[in-house]
């Protein structure tokens, strides 16, 4: 069973999932869906209405090669990038962006790297549990 | 051009930055009128938020001049004059479209990391560090705003824009706490903080109907200003048992609303020897704790039975002793929210326009940006009277 906007790992692989607002007919075949194509063969995801006024449920599995932590940072950011890709028609990016100087400290280091691999970070929610 | 700076641990400066462009087609470029320094950010500068990086633009509280707009952009136009909402959103997706758009799903890129710290992505903000998506801030003259058909809000030629400037923050966060803590008319509702946002939930509640309005504070200038300005009664915590004092303003049953708008560097000021204000201190300056929730434990153990308490002021880790029995026991509603800016600006702006909301003298310290760190020092130490320094660009 897989879990509305999280990720569970199976015996089989990694999978993710969001809930997109749109509906199952406009996201089938939509290129809103190339994030998850991009990722190859590898890659299989499923479409299905989400309770209520939920929108679509997007769910995604990993069963190509690759480290798991890889896999799953891949995944969550591909159907994250569905979901914009749907909802705005665009990918939103925050750089470049206007910054003063950037001193060399470990703090920053940290923060830098923190961002360029946020996608890493979405698992560390299950430490709360 | 010119941009203040965090650059540590207390320390801003003016800096020379690049000018922000177009990246994304709903992009605009606005050109910053006045932009104001907000409570929260003082959490940033104290180094409390995790996540922020030297040289980050702070600043998400503004009022400025659309010079460019992105192919994507339908609705704004080059010369507007525009409040921002410091939250991005997208205004599409699920969140968005049921008015949460504090929690919209697309504005914050950087989403793994509030993502590890609260169990899902908050929103995006202007100049609150890089768990909010490491947008840059509006201490600058130039910002560049994402989703600019949703987060742009022309004002209407009658408003001032000292007034229409704290539609941008204060305003809809104190008119959300006020509504969404179910406010009715007959409630009588407490605040406590008679900063910008304390002073704007008081405001609201009194416009939603509340027959009696108190809001609690300790700084003389502030407590003024909730009497001249808004017309909400005031509780001096430095004189009085807030406690007793509220009990005795609702006849033993405590307030149907209360609404803290302190956030997580309460003073823990008031009457008498404070063991619990003290003992939060103690674990945060340890690290301990990350926030100190004094005001949310007055509001929770004031509050009726049965009643409402919505938390307004910034927290983002940990705390503790937290009367989560007090909850359960007196059977409360407690929410908390970033500000749902994008449902409540417009409604906002008419009134300003009517004069039913003002808000001119939360702006207290109008100076250059090149006065930036000494407008922060002033704001910090409330010294001078200062509620609110104001960036004048």
């Amino acid at each position: 069973m897989v879990s509305v906007g999280g990720v569970v790992e199976r015996s089989s692989g990694v999978t993710a999932a969001v809930t997109v607002e749109r509906s199952r007919a406009e996201l089938e075949g939509s290129s809103a869906l190339d994030p998850l194509r991009r990722l190859g063969e590898g890659v299989s995801y499923e479409l299905r209405p989400g309770p209520g006024a939920w929108g679509t449920e997007v769910h995604a599995a990993w069963r190509g090669p690759g480290s798991t932590a890889d896999a799953r940072a891949r995944l969550e950011r591909a159907v994250r990038e569905v979901r914009q890709l749907a909802e705005t028609g665009e990918v939103l990016r925050n750089e470049p962006r206007p910054a003063g100087h950037r001193s060399r400290t470990p703090q920053g280091a940290l923060v830098d790297w923190a961002e360029r691999h946020s996608d890493r970070f979405e698992r560390l929610r299950k430490a709360w549990s | 051009m010119r941009a203040l700076c965090w650059d540590g641990v207390d320390k801003l400066s003016v800096q020379q930055v690049d000018e922000p462009r177009i990246v994304n087609d709903q992009d605009a470029v606005v050109k910053v009128l006045m932009s104001a320094a907000c409570g929260s950010d003082l959490h940033l500068v104290d180094g409390y938020i995790p996540g922020m990086r030297a040289g980050d633009v702070l600043g998400h509280e503004f009022i400025a001049e659309v010079v460019e707009v992105g192919p994507g952009v339908r609705e704004r136009k080059v010369g507007e004059r525009v409040v921002v909402c410091s939250f991005i959103a997208c205004g599409r997706c699920a969140h968005c479209r049921r008015g949460e758009t504090s929690l919209c799903d697309n504005g914050n890129p950087d989403w793994g990391l509030t993502s590890a710290l609260w169990g899902e992505t908050a929103g995006g903000c202007f100049g609150y560090s890089h768990l909010m998506g490491g947008w840059a801030g509006s201490h600058a003259e130039y910002v560049r705003v994402p989703y600019a058909d949703q987060g742009l809000f022309p004002v209407p030629d009658e408003v001032s824009t000292t007034r229409a400037l704290f539609a941008s923050d204060a305003a809809p966060t104190g008119w959300m706490g006020a509504d969404l803590a179910g406010t009715s008319p007959g409630d009588v509702v407490a605040v406590w903080g008679a900063g910008g946002v304390g002073q704007m939930a008081a405001r609201a509640a009194m416009l939603l109907g509340a027959e009696r309005v108190v809001v609690v504070d300790s700084v003389p200038e502030r407590l003024a200003q909730v009497r001249d300005h808004v017309g909400a009664e005031t509780l001096d915590a430095d004189a009085v048992d807030v406690q007793d004092a509220l009990r005795e303003l609702t006849g033993g049953r405590g307030p149907d609303v209360c609404i803290e708008a302190v956030g997580m560097e309460a003073s823990g000021i008031g009457r008498g020897i404070r063991p619990l204000a003290a003992y939060d201190w103690v674990k945060q300056q340890l690290r301990l704790q990350t926030d100190r929730p004094t005001a949310v434990r007055e509001a929770i153990t004031a509050c009726r039975k049965g009643g409402s308490v919505f938390v307004l002021g910034v927290f983002g880790g940990v705390v503790d002793k937290f009367p989560l029995g007090a909850v359960m026991g007196k059977g409360l509603t407690l929410r908390a929210a970033q500000q749902h800016g994008h449902r409540y600006i417009p409604m906002l702006l008419e009134r300003m326009a009517s004069g039913e909301l003002t808000t001119e003298h939360l702006a207290t310290h109008p100076m250059p940006l090149e006065d930036g760190a000494r407008g922060y020092e002033l704001f910090k130490h409330k010294r001078d009277g200062c509620v609110r320094p104001v960036f004048v660009l």
